[in-house]
């Protein structure tokens, strides 16, 4: 199964989208709120976005592809290719 | 101010900007009930309703670009996925 990290906002009505979907699908997932993180984890995603050319959450990473936004059908295929 | 009052402002505010814009309020009263609250705390913490779905970079003039509803810094994307965030 592929890795799958998240990195959202605590206020992101998509955010919390997101992660239902996974959860809704028993497929585990690491979970980083973005606005509740120490000042050095904020540095690391942000680094993260930028570099993926990303400007809001939520941001995830199944295995190499990044989906940023709430695009479950792009997460479908990310899963299963 | 209470909340639900201050949820009811801003929801007006902010249709009667991207009403122009070609935006409308989600029919999905759930989405828009936690996107009003999320404002009103962001304010509330902030000053600012800023976008409750990009981050807060403590760089003014790109925080600014985050101000809700900031559709017109990020009109591109946001047609494209026919939503903001």
């Amino acid at each position: 199964m592929k890795k799958v990290t998240l990195y959202t906002l605590s206020t992101c009505p998509w955010c919390r989208k997101a992660k239902k979907f996974f959860t809704d699908r028993n497929i585990p997932f690491t979970d980083t709120d973005y606005d509740l993180a120490d000042e050095a984890t904020q540095g690391k995603i942000l680094k993260e976005l930028d570099a993926a050319g990303a400007t809001g959450f939520p941001y995830a990473r199944i295995g190499d592809q990044v989906i940023v936004g709430y695009q479950p059908e792009r997460y479908t295929n990310a899963l299963e290719s | 101010m209470e909340t639900e009052s201050r949820k009811k402002a801003l929801e007006y505010f902010f249709d009667k900007v991207v009403g122009p814009l070609g935006f409308k309020f989600t029919p999905d009263v759930e989405l828009r009930d936690f996107l009003l609250e999320q404002e009103v705390v962001l304010e509330r913490k902030h000053g600012i309703p800023f976008c409750p779905c990009q981050p807060l970079r403590h760089d003014r003039a790109r925080d600014m670009q985050i101000v809700c509803p900031c559709i017109p810094f990020h009109r591109e994307y946001f047609d494209s996925i026919k939503r903001c965030w």
